[in-house]
């Protein structure tokens, strides 16, 4: 459908965008590639594309961070952008009304939502989870930061209509635009403000997977709590045992009031509000983010991540005519050099660091598998006329100095170097699961090739009972086995116990599915050349700007942190801690601090647990 | 080293670093054992405020002592130790409270330290995004910010320059009269300072120190957003109400938790938000009551916080005694042992001060501040068992 472009105001320039455009994606299309200045003075732009890496914040409204790539376009919107969050410039301290001015927030109201299982993430393993334990007959409650389901992998494999978009209303009370279904009564207590949306019923999906899960959930009673974002979570065992506020008033009461439910309470922001959920059992499906490894000229605007490039894609950013390297390992590389190739980029280069010998084994594996074959043969055809060359990485990125982006890639086979002329160098380096939610509720990891991933049991039932985890954060493996951890957390979760026949097949599935993911992880093991501490003066944490130079090998992630402020700006560690942990081997030894996200203390402020103590007679 | 140093420090922290540089100034070979890392307890989780306090008279004396050594150090601190002048502004929300600003300036202008009232007018012309409505406050211009982490590696570094050495991840397991116990060796040094922290008792049993648990929270960066770090004239109510002198501290017993507005503008450009005090012992859970208490408070001094992004909340233990205040100086059940710890909230403020005091007791010369009211030895109520 052709809705009328949207009129915004860049940098003072009218611009018109296309309706459902992110932010970040109006910038990209309008020639701006710097969305921030950094601590350094230099200039930044999207790398995630999916709301980790904190680089695409500009000044939307006057309210200074907001996250272009989250952020989907309204009429008259005023984006501000290159505004440097530097170090406390002396001007200000002169006029102090024109500090960095935070959003003007109205008094939130505090929701309660109640359901026998929450599902937390509406990508394919939340999605299948929710279904299933929909369809078993417990009520459902499924929330996700995006407007609409889906998760990154199926991000508007559903076409969005006018509208359709309401993430992160920048101001209070901002209601969600999106029209699809309404609060169901049974099971759920208190007004939410914001979306509450059924499935997408009405729109036209791309992807005949996920349409499928999209119009299985739309179908399964399951509901949706959209654009909202889990800030915190206690599981009720240990709200039971927290410390009272405030002494309790009379006589001190016994430990652990009987009969409690097992579960877990989760806190919610939701359009500038706070919602608090009470789950009876929750499932962790929060998928998994790009690995991404410092070069020199990383931190150049235009150079994204590879699934980075496809979200930018995918929220309006056209790449058409740009001339595009893909690099770095793993599978996700021809799909999206597919994508990028038809939507009219010039591919120059897919260039892939595992040897050709360990990737032409995994393909020639392929044939007990011959779906999986065909589609990456459908992939490489799409993009034919460019070379995807195997035993080859990027050693560095740079500039012409005319604008702020990069304008050449430089690339090797550890023999000889060579540079390629482009307009976007995707790299990343596979997937590190996102185990922020399972671990602040203490949910016990095992490694697993190399990282760590969510212990779960043969129901997909963490350490913590009652909390259940599918999907790449119980081991990277894809859609398919996402799908298939998914429906056994959710049968699992909604039956307790009884799960019979059915379960055993997904189990019998799953298992399959596990030996190719384990084949995926041998073939595309990351070589040591690209795992070597960067030099000294490439940045390492791009949030603080932390050079490779100032840490010390010897320390810890703990040490780097509070001694240089590596991990310690808005991503939290998100990009710079994967790549630490494979760099240094430094891996996170303390609990994951709160908020899960950033969040307006005004919001944080309301979110409360449910009092610990029965009231007083 | 040497496995015979003159002096052992046990203890990284502000306390243990500020010691371990004033005892090799003595011309002591100094070793100092951290069962982590340098500045990873206490420190790690402090606020960094450099705060002249008027509890009492002596806390005044060591606070404004060690105020002046700051000062004099501020020239010669690394950036990233982030020292900031910027002064404490304490707010008085009432009349009443204002009578007790005129009293506290003339308290400190008394002793020596500067001081001026401001006015509600004043105040607003020097902190626009405070609530309206307060009667004024009192400028202390003197007190100061900094980053304690690095603080302590520049401690170090300069106690390194005059020999003295640093093993980390070195757990002391006993601590006795001239020997240090751990990791199956056995450290045999004159003089041994137990910094250890909350952790001191541990290794000195008797020792009045208790763990009182404080929560933060941080923001991102919003530079500008205010100029000084900002307190409630009420904080002392509030900071030592709980700790019952008459009973003494109570590990792992429930006392009342306090909050206090308290918010400081870091270097960066974040808000750091406190503050709270509890004594339950060690306990690690976040009681997410008080935390959102605390933050309450907060935004009710400076309500355009509501829209400013919090990015992580953490948790800290002070090592608070019965009279709020140290215990500095040699222990003495156990002859060649020496305590500097339960400097409560002050650890950063004093350290200096402290380790001046114990090197000058240690050296025998006679200290610019009276010793007596540190004295380990002090009467004290008993901590209960």
């Amino acid at each position: 459908m052709a809705a009328a472009p949207i009129a915004v105001r860049i940098d003072g320039r009218p611009v018109a965008v296309a309706p459902g455009t992110t932010v970040a994606a109006a910038l990209w299309n309008a020639g701006v590639f710097r969305c921030r200045t950094s601590l350094s003075g230099e200039a930044r732009g999207p790398l995630c594309g999916m709301g980790i890496c904190f680089e695409c914040r500009v000044t939307v409204d006057g309210a200074a961070h907001r996250r272009a790539c989250l952020l989907p376009c309204r009429a008259n919107m005023v984006i501000e952008t290159g505004k440097a969050a530097a170090a406390p410039d002396p001007a200000l301290f002169a006029a102090p009304e024109a500090a960095a001015a935070p959003a003007a927030v109205t008094p939130p109201t505090t929701a309660v939502l109640r359901a026998d299982v929450v599902v937390v993430g509406a990508g394919p393993a939340g999605l299948a989870a929710a279904c299933r334990a929909a369809e078993a007959g417990a009520s459902v409650l499924v929330i996700d930061a995006a407007a609409a389901p889906g998760g990154q992998i199926w991000r508007r494999a559903v076409a969005v209509g006018p509208g359709g978009g309401s993430r992160g209303g920048s101001k209070a009370g901002g209601r969600g635009g999106s029209k699809g279904g309404s609060l169901g009564a049974s099971g759920i207590g208190g007004e939410i403000k914001g979306t509450l949306a059924g499935g997408p019923a009405g729109r036209a999906p791309a992807n005949r997977l996920a349409r499928r899960w999209l119009e299985r959930f739309s179908a399964s009673g399951a509901r949706l709590l959209a654009s909202a974002t889990v800030i915190d979570a206690v599981t009720r065992a240990a709200i039971s045992e927290l410390p009272p506020a405030a002494p309790p008033a009379g006589p001190a009461p016994a430990a652990g009031p009987p009969g409690r439910p097992p579960g877990v309470t989760l806190l919610v922001e939701q359009a500038g509000g706070a919602v608090r959920v009470e789950a009876r059992r929750l499932v962790i499906a929060t998928g998994a983010s790009e690995r991404f490894l410092p070069f020199p000229g990383w931190t150049l605007p235009n150079v994204v991540g590879v699934g980075g490039a496809q979200a930018l894609l995918k929220s309006g950013a056209s790449l058409a005519g740009r001339r595009v390297v893909i690099a770095g390992s793993g599978p996700l590389l021809l799909p999206v050099a597919a994508a990028l190739a038809k939507a009219g980029a010039r591919i120059a280069l897919v260039a892939e660091q595992a040897p050709a010998r360990a990737v032409a084994r995994f393909a020639a594996g392929l044939w007990r598998r011959p779906r999986l074959l065909a589609q990456a043969l459908r992939y490489r055809a799409a993009f034919w006329r460019a070379p995807y060359r195997c035993g080859v990485w990027v050693s560095g990125a740079s500039g012409d100095g005319a604008i702020p982006a990069v304008h050449e890639a430089t690339l090797t086979n550890g023999i000889r170097s060579w540079r390629e002329r482009c307009d976007v160098l995707a790299c990343a380096y596979g997937l590190v699961p996102n185990l922020r939610l399972a671990r602040l509720l203490g949910c016990a990891l095992r490694s697993d090739g190399g990282g760590r991933v969510v212990r779960v049991d043969g129901a997909q039932q963490t350490s913590v009972p009652g909390v259940y985890c599918a999907g790449e954060p119980t081991g990277v493996g894809g859609v398919e086995q996402a799908l298939l951890t998914g429906q056994i957390a959710g049968l699992a979760a909604a039956a307790a116990g009884r799960e019979g026949r059915e379960l055993s097949g997904l189990q019998r599935r799953r298992d399959r599915g596990r030996r190719h993911a384990a084949a995926i992880d041998r073939a595309f093991q990351l070589r040591p050349q690209v795992r070597l501490p960067p030099a000294a003066e490439t940045l390492v944490c791009r949030c603080e700007d932390v050079p490779a130079g100032r840490l010390d090998a010897g320390w810890s992630l703990r040490q780097a942190k509070l001694y240089t402020r590596t991990g310690m700006g808005p991503c939290q560690g998100r990009i710079c801690g994967p790549a630490l942990e494979l760099l240094f081997g430094w891996d996170e030894p303390d609990p994951v601090k709160v908020p899960l996200e950033p969040v307006a203390l005004g919001v944080l402020a309301e979110m409360r647990l449910p009092e610990p103590f029965p009231p007083q007679p | 080293m040497s496995r015979r140093p003159d002096a052992v420090v046990v203890g990284a922290g502000i306390v243990g670093a500020a010691c371990a540089l004033a005892l090799a100034r003595e011309g002591l070979r100094v070793l100092v054992l951290e069962g982590g890392f340098a500045g990873g307890g206490a420190t790690a989780a402090a606020m960094g405020h450099l705060v002249v306090m008027d509890d009492s008279e002596a806390q005044f004396a060591l606070t404004a002592w060690s105020l002046r050594l700051w000062t004099e150090l501020a020239g010669e601190l690394p950036a990233d130790c982030e020292d900031d002048p910027c002064g404490t502004l304490w707010l008085a929300a009432s009349e009443a409270e204002m009578e007790r600003v005129r009293a506290k300036a003339g308290y400190y202008a008394a002793r020596g330290v500067a001081a001026e009232v401001l006015d509600a007018a004043q105040l607003r012309a020097a902190e626009p995004r405070l609530r309206r409505g307060l009667a004024g406050a009192l400028r202390v211009p003197g007190d100061r910010v900094i980053y304690p982490p690095n603080a302590v590696r520049f401690l170090l570094a300069r106690a390194a320059a005059h020999g003295a050495e640093l093993w980390e991840r070195f757990f002391v397991s006993r601590v006795a009269g001239g020997v240090v116990e751990g990791h199956g060796e056995r450290i045999a040094a004159p003089l041994v300072v137990n910094a250890a922290g909350a952790a001191a008792p541990a290794l000195t049993p008797g020792l009045p120190i208790a763990p009182r648990k404080g929560h933060l929270v941080i923001t991102d960066r919003y530079p500008g957003f205010c100029r000084h770090q900002l307190v409630e004239l009420g904080y002392l109510d509030s900071a030592h109400g709980t700790l019952d002198s008459a009973h003494g501290p109570r590990p792992g017993a429930a006392a009342p938790a306090s909050v206090a507005f308290n918010v400081q503008p870091r270097a960066t450009g974040q808000v750091l938000i406190g503050s709270s005090r509890e004594l339950v012992g060690w306990d690690r859970t976040r009681n997410h009551g008080l935390e959102r208490r605390m933050i309450g408070r907060a935004l009710g001094f400076l309500p355009p916080l509501a829209g400013v992004a919090a990015l992580r909340g953490w948790i800290g233990f002070r090592p608070a005694t019965p009279d709020n205040l140290p215990l500095i100086g040699p222990w003495p059940e156990t002859p060649g042992l020496w305590i500097a710890g339960g400097h409560e909230g002050l650890g950063i403020t004093t350290s200096l001060a402290t380790a001046r005091l114990l090197a000058d007791l240690v050296a025998g010369r006679r200290p610019e501040i009276d010793a007596a009211p540190f004295a380990p030895a002090r009467r004290l109520p008993p901590a209960a068992a």
